[in-house]
């Protein structure tokens, strides 16, 4: 293989990996905060910590380097520390963990801060507290060097005699030898290493840090592989059995993004394919041939097995999207000072990884936005009866062939006369405009509003909910907002489960062949004349209604809303297609025939061109015609204004 | 191609007939020429958005030209052509009756047409291209797409 530059290939698995671990860091922090942790899970920081550091020092990251030297040293105290951290420590190291976060993201743009300052001043309370910086050391001769080799350091041809040397003639030396390692004689393997040294050297802080470096660059392999339990990527598998009793992680590979792209493109040409190929055979005579049959059969199934393999690689936990909003959720709430517990739900929901990644900036502007608005100041919420902390829920989950991402509040809710003035004031709408509720929180979407009454730090500089629904429509989902008075606002995410593939009806309307969901479609039935009920409405029409089990639901004739044909009269014996939401059923979508039910390519259409809001992609079909796919909710007359509960009213008279 | 002295360099124009008149677009913005196939219809666009059609597994949006350049009454048929461009990272295709010819026109040849006509023509047509014994339309694509929001996102 070529490879122009190592150090950059090398350097970009080393971000890979930081972020992984400050992932393992922070899911360790959580678990210590939750009450659930041990001391083997302050073990486990410590080695994250490490592995960050050790990497970060071969690549001569120094700022980052000195951070997560000083955290691993406030580390050694806590696991030298025999009880486990208290609620204090834990929120500071979460927030050191932020500022390591920042320095890793900061090291990967390429402005390493290196500034002693810097990292002093971003965490004044880890210093006083937990001395996370390396504080006095960093004036005065003192320096702290934790040794920790490698357990199969001999076998290397290692010896660890070299280093203390040379770390005597650097300075005086006052060596601390620690043995807890060592196990007992029954279980004692003398090939292995086993003890860590902490040495205090009494230097200037320089040659200690060049000294650093330049055993990184000699034993770098035997230092860093000490430590390394976290990392998914197991190269020697032995050597990771052997150093710890932490979970294994399952081997990975890492692959370039373009690589799996172009075989689920592949792949997704072959789906077209085998149903061109199954449309030509019914043409012909030999759907009796038993043989045949059977062998389209396998083919069929072999497809959609790879098909949903491939899909899987591309799909990822939403877990590290979750922890950046944690992370930002407290950097908010430090910012604003309010309290917010953020609880998250559902983290190991699979999206795919295209779409997680551009889900975090709308998502950033979410979170920031709930906890700047949404959430009242704490005088203000104890005098409302409620918890001086607040809460934001953050939830994903698959619903239907969708992955649904919610981010809910317990906060004051929208201040819809706020909104409304606000709205006024600005020229958006009328003086005096009478508007539902619905109405005035889409007014929330409307470029350059901001209800904040201030501009802060965090938001209200009038960019915000229109750009985070843009860009949700950008990735073919639909956001829906939620507010009750007093008792918080609910965004709800709807987001397509992957961007290629979808489990489908295919019917026909008026002589058009479109695509529905088939997640969405709870029952098909016949409609006959009792079931149906006309209401006029205020525009000189009416609306139908059918009777559906114990509900009413509207009647929705699918070829006169895409504007194919006009809306037939009667109804009597019509096919009707039964659209659920959540186990609701919100409407009857009226067609003329079912033609199959199959899998089909999800096709974006270029640009987001304007078309009718209900068209949401399209697919190419066993003949290589086009057929469009329709997203049934955005035909139900109530969400059309933007909220998926406004069906309920009407639901109940039934 | 040299920017710097665009006088001096001759410019390829792609020849259409549409509804008896003469146009042509630069052949750089042409992508293929395609035979016509009905496309499937796209609800909610506007009259000239004939809809979209398979392009070897992209979803290719169709205008019909003459609705577009409101040359009224004028149908597409099966005899009618696609001709692909692409303008501003956009692909899409407009229908036309026959494509007559390549041309290598000298700059000098082209004029803007007279004002006035700009204005009623919605810009489409930016300039006037005269030969021996025609006058050709020359089309700006990138304005079929983008006057009235047509495609834009």
């Amino acid at each position: 293989m070529r490879q122009p530059e190592p150090m950059a290939d090398l350097r970009a698995t080393f971000f890979d990996e930081c972020d992984e671990l400050m992932e393992a860091f922070q899911d360790g922090l959580d678990d210590l905060g939750r009450g659930g942790g041990t001391h083997e899970t302050v073990h486990a920081l410590f080695r994250s910590v490490h592995s960050i550091k050790s990497g970060a020092a071969t690549f001569g990251f120094d700022g980052l380097t000195k951070y997560a030297h000083n955290l691993e040293n406030t580390l050694t105290r806590l696991r030298n520390d025999k009880s486990l951290p208290s609620l204090a420590e834990i929120s500071d190291l979460l927030r050191a963990s932020d500022h390591l976060a920042a320095l890793v993201t900061a090291a990967r743009q390429g402005s390493d801060v290196c500034d002693a300052h810097d990292t002093q001043s971003a965490a004044p309370e880890n210093a006083r507290k937990l001395d996370i910086r390396r504080g006095a050391d960093e004036q005065s001769d003192a320096a702290s060097v934790h040794l920790k080799p490698a357990t199969d350091l001999w076998k290397q041809g290692l010896s660890c005699r070299e280093v203390l040397s040379d770390l005597g003639a650097i300075g005086q030396c006052e060596v601390r030898l620690d043995d807890d390692a060592i196990p007992t004689i029954e279980t004692y393997d003398p090939e292995q290493m086993m003890l860590t040294w902490q040495i205090d050297v009494t230097c200037h802080t320089s040659p200690i840090e060049e000294w650093i470096g330049k055993q990184h660059a000699a034993l770098g392999l035997a230092m860093n592989t000490a430590d390394q339990v976290v990392p998914p990527e197991v190269k020697q598998p032995e050597r990771n059995s052997a150093t710890t009793a932490a979970p294994t992680p399952k081997a990975t590979i890492r692959v370039e993004l373009e690589r799996v792209d172009r075989m689920i493109n592949l792949v997704g040409e072959l789906v077209i394919n085998q149903a061109m190929l199954a449309q030509t055979m019914e043409g012909t005579d030999l759907t009796g041939n038993l043989a045949y049959g059977s062998g389209l059969d396998d083919f069929l199934r072999l497809t959609r097995d790879l098909q949903d393999s491939v899909m899987q690689i591309r799909a990822q936990p939403v877990k590290p999207l979750f922890m950046r909003m944690a992370r930002i959720c407290r950097e908010t709430a430090h910012t604003v000072e309010k309290p917010v517990d953020l609880i998250m739900e559902g983290a190991d929901t699979e999206i795919d990884k295209t779409v997680i990644e551009r889900l975090t900036e709308p998502l950033t502007h979410m979170i920031r936005n709930a906890v700047d608005h949404g959430i009242e100041p704490p005088d203000q919420r104890k005098a409302a009866g409620k918890a001086a902390n607040g809460t934001i829920k953050l939830r994903a989950l698959h619903r239907s062939g969708q992955v649904i991402v919610e981010l809910s509040d317990d906060g004051a809710g929208i201040d819809r006369a706020s909104v409304q003035r606000k709205a006024e004031t600005q020229g958006i709408i009328g003086p005096n405009a009478r508007l539902s509720d619905a109405e005035i929180d889409a007014l929330l979407f409307h470029p350059g509003l901001s209800t904040a009454k201030t501009v802060s730090d965090v938001s209200g500089r009038g960019v915000g909910m229109d750009v985070v629904r843009s860009a949700i429509h950008a990735l073919g989902g639909r956001l829906m907002v939620e507010s009750r008075p007093g008792q918080g606002t609910r965004f709800s995410i709807a987001l397509p489960l992957t961007l290629a593939v979808l489990d489908s009806m295919i019917i026909g309307a008026q002589g058009h062949t479109l695509v529905l969901p088939l997640s969405a479609i709870r029952e098909t039935l016949h409609v006959r004349p009792s079931q149906v009920v006309e209401l006029p409405t205020s525009s000189g029409g009416s609306r139908r209604l059918l009777r559906y089990n114990d509900r009413v639901i509207p009647i929705c004739d699918l070829a006169d809303e895409l504007g194919f044909s006009p809306r037939r009269s009667d109804l009597d014996g019509a096919l009707a297609l039964i659209v659920t939401h959540e186990d609701t059923a919100t409407s009857a979508i009226i067609i003329d025939e079912i033609l199959e039910q199959r899998q089909v390519v999800i096709k974006g259409l270029q640009d987001g061109f304007a078309t009718h809001p209900c068209i949401a992609a399209a697919t190419i079909l066993g003949d290589g015609r086009i057929a469009l796919i329709v997203d049934p909710y955005e035909l139900t007359p109530a969400t059309a204004q933007g909220s998926t509960q406004a069906a309920v009213p009407l639901a109940q008279t039934g | 191609m040299n920017q710097d002295s665009p006088a001096m360099n001759p410019i390829e124009l792609l020849s259409f007939g549409l509804a008896g008149q003469a146009y042509a677009v630069d052949i750089m913005a042409v992508r293929e020429i395609r035979g016509w196939v009905e496309p499937t219809a796209l609800p909610g666009t506007p009259d000239y958005v004939c809809g979209v059609i398979n392009l070897r597994g992209t979803v290719l949006p169709i205008l019909n030209l003459a609705t577009r350049l409101g040359l009224e009454a004028h149908q597409v048929s099966d005899r009618s052509v696609v001709i692909v461009l692409t303008v501003a990272s956009r692909t899409f295709g407009i229908t036309v009756d026959a494509v007559s010819d390549i041309l290598t026109v000298d700059p000098a040849a082209i004029q803007p047409p007279p004002d006035g006509v700009q204005e009623h023509s919605k810009g489409f047509v930016s300039a006037l291209c005269l030969l021996d014994d025609q006058m050709i339309r020359l089309l700006s694509p990138d304005t079929l797409i983008t006057q009235d929001g047509a495609l834009a996102a």
